[in-house]
């Protein structure tokens, strides 16, 4: 899978453990820190509370030389286990009790007079440990002598609490953004099962079975505009396949038709010596079934080409009637053979390319003189809008059965199959107009009522404000 | 006349070479680019004919290359008609383009028209046996008898007399009268050449306008 861009599912649950990550630390550091802090106060209260109690036993002292002869009363006070400490000396230096001979701390600055309330400071002991100091006055009872009060506790328990607390709380982060990207990955990759449903329902079109459509309303509503414009460009691809199969079934039928002619005829002539008469009949009638091959080479070129947009458009504003007349004037010999006449019902003007306009108008008279039985009349019209310009040509005829109508504009359809050999191009004429009307931003519309008038109607739209 | 045809299949240099021949052309053949180059630029002829997809140096290159020594009129020969390769074409120096398939008889009109240097003056005035025709009068007579035309049957009659001789193709018949640039599959322009004949040939022994089979037709006294 070389893909660019990894999995959503992926990228979600990655960005899932970053933020849980990110959230459990900041959690994590701010409760070690309050606990951190909670345990120095608890500390400092415990150290504060010896002090007073120390206090309240010099006061009940006679005097300094009995704390050295009993150390004991005092040492007692504070719990050695609970790794306190503590040394009362005289201000001149002289130790009257201490628990800690082997421990040894220095006063840091001077004692705290004893109305004052004490507080502590960290000093670093001689063994290198961190100690909590706090010194402070007493003054013993009966004599009223001062003393120097020194309690210390060692930082080693509640470093231990703080380490033990700082390794859960890791653990408990690590954990829990392994937890939330799991769970996040599970909850995205649910999520997107819709979308992977859509895209294994994409994948079943094939061009085969162009008609399959997504189903957009089981998708979800961020999804649904892409299901829904996806179904548009399979509606749209489909359309364009069926009229290329069709297009190039009907192809290869209409070109197997001349050729056909073209190859049996020719077999049969050659099959025994003839006269020139006969050999000249061949060729000339070789030539008619070329000349329908060429033309409709051509015709397939311009559809296709118009299809591009290849086809250059000059286009200009044109006297309606003029071009209706150069139609009329052209077709004048062959409607009057069949006694059909030609009349022109137009003014004003239009914007089209002329030769364009003449191609559209001639397919559509052409056809309209060889369905106007003798006597009747075709006519020609335009008539102007705001929009643009409709040109109509209307016959009266056999008309068009309803259900071919919808049709007559398709390549290579022909309402009447048995015509099919007769007019060879006639399959491509009323494409062309199509295509014309296209490219002239317009559109070629067909009513028709059997035995009654049959009008087509080319609409040009007017120049572009 | 000579002329110098350029192109690579065998069989459409050949029927060009006999059909341009038997039309009173000298005719010479290259059946390759720089065969033909060569040819164009070391002989004097009065036009080529070329094809565009040649093998070794295509129709373009050779009209390149021509231009810069001579400035014999080319007639392009193509299959692909794609409006790009039209303007291409005349771009380059080619003085006119014909889209294959064409009519025989068209390329003949092309060839000759080139052939006919610069602005010739048209006369006003024709004469072809017995029938005159009057221009600027847009008067018909024949053996001296008046003769009422419509204006298109006019059109039709003065373009053959101006090309007395000369097949004209029903293509171009229907261009250059009704100004109809495509091929339809109507049966107008024989339609219309039957009515001109009605009025200017049935009444009358010597017959001056000739259908020629698969090409067009023809005006001229074969008296």
């Amino acid at each position: 899978m070389n893909r660019h861009g990894h999995s959503l599912t992926a990228q979600l649950g990655a960005l899932f453990a970053v933020v849980a990550v990110m959230v459990f630390s900041a959690v994590g550091f701010y409760l070690y820190h309050a606990l951190a802090v909670q345990l120095q106060e608890r500390d400092e209260a415990e150290l504060v509370e010896r002090v007073l109690q120390l206090r309240h036993l010099l006061a009940e002292t006679s005097d300094a030389g009995s704390i050295q002869r009993e150390p004991h009363r005092f040492l007692d006070a504070v719990d050695v286990s609970h790794g306190l400490y503590l040394v009362i000396q005289t201000p001149g230096g002289q130790v009257l009790a201490q628990n800690t001979a082997e421990r040894g701390f220095t006063l840091a600055g001077g004692a705290v007079a004893a109305d004052v309330t004490p507080s502590t400071r960290h000093v670093v002991a001689a063994d290198g440990g961190a100690l909590q100091v706090l010194n402070a006055m007493g003054r013993v009872g009966a004599s009223g002598e001062v003393v120097h009060i020194s309690v210390a506790r060692t930082a080693h328990e509640r470093q231990e609490v703080l380490r033990a607390y700082r390794l859960k709380v890791w653990i408990a982060a690590i954990a829990g953004a392994m937890l939330t990207a799991a769970i996040g990955y599970f909850l995205v990759h649910r999520g997107l099962a819709r979308v992977r449903a859509l895209a294994a329902q994409a994948q079943e079109v094939t061009a085969r079975n162009l008609d399959k459509r997504l189903n957009a309303d089981a998708a979800p509503a961020e999804l649904r505009q892409l299901a829904d414009s996806f179904n548009r460009v399979l509606d749209r691809l489909q359309n364009s396949f069926n009229n290329l199969s069709q297009f190039a079934d009907d192809l290869a039928h209409d070109l197997r038709t001349p050729l056909n002619n073209l190859m049996v005829q020719t077999e049969v002539v050659f099959s025994q010596p003839r006269d020139i008469e006969e050999y000249q009949n061949l060729l000339s009638s070789n030539h008619e079934e070329f000349g329908r091959l060429a033309r409709m080479v051509e015709s397939m070129l311009f559809l296709a080409r118009a299809d591009h947009d290849q086809v250059a458009l000059s286009t200009e504003r044109l006297d309606a009637a003029e071009e209706l007349g150069m139609v009329a004037e052209y077709f004048e010999g062959l409607a009057s053979d069949a006694d059909i006449s030609l009349t022109i019902e137009a003014q004003g003007e239009v914007w089209a390319d002329g030769h364009l306009l003449r191609r559209a108008v001639s397919n559509l008279v052409a056809n309209a003189v060889r369905y106007t039985p003798r006597g009747c009349g075709i006519v020609l019209a335009a008539v102007g809008s705001g929009a643009g310009t409709t040109i109509f040509v209307t016959n009266s005829g056999p008309g068009i059965d309803p259900a071919h109508l919808p049709r007559v504009f398709d390549r290579f359809y022909r309402s009447d199959q048995s015509r099919s050999s007769q007019s060879s191009s006639a399959g491509l004429g009323l494409a062309i107009v199509k295509s014309i009307m296209a490219l002239h931003g317009g559109h070629a519309s067909v009513t028709s009522e059997l035995n009654g008038k049959t009008c087509f109607a080319l609409f040009f739209p007017g120049p572009a404000m | 006349m000579r002329l110098l045809v350029v192109e690579d299949e065998q069989k459409a240099g050949e029927y060009l070479q006999k059909g341009l021949t038997e039309s009173g052309f000298v005719v010479d053949w290259a059946n390759n680019g720089p065969e033909g180059l060569h040819a164009a630029t070391t002989s004097h002829y009065d036009l080529i004919v070329l094809d565009v997809m040649l093998p070794g140096m295509d129709g373009w290159q050779i009209v390149t290359e021509l231009r810069k020594t001579v400035d014999t009129p080319v007639l392009f020969l193509t299959a692909r008609d794609a409006l790009n390769d039209r303007i291409k074409g005349l771009e380059l120096g080619a003085d006119d383009y014909l889209v294959k398939p064409f009519a025989f008889a068209e390329l003949l009109v092309r060839i000759r028209t080139l052939l006919r240097r610069g602005p010739i003056k048209e006369p006003e005035l024709f004469q072809i046996a017995d029938l005159e025709l009057d221009v600027p009068k847009r008067r018909v007579t024949r053996a001296g008898r008046r003769i009422d035309l419509t204006a298109k049957e006019f059109a039709l009659l003065h373009l053959m007399s101006k090309r007395v001789g000369q097949v004209l193709s029903r293509p171009l018949i229907a261009s250059q009268v009704w100004d109809m640039n495509f091929d339809s599959d109507t049966n107008v322009v024989d339609v219309a050449v039957r009515r001109l004949r009605a009025k200017i040939d049935d009444p009358y022994t010597v017959k001056l306008i000739h259908t020629i089979r698969s090409m067009g037709y023809v005006l001229e006294d074969r008296g």
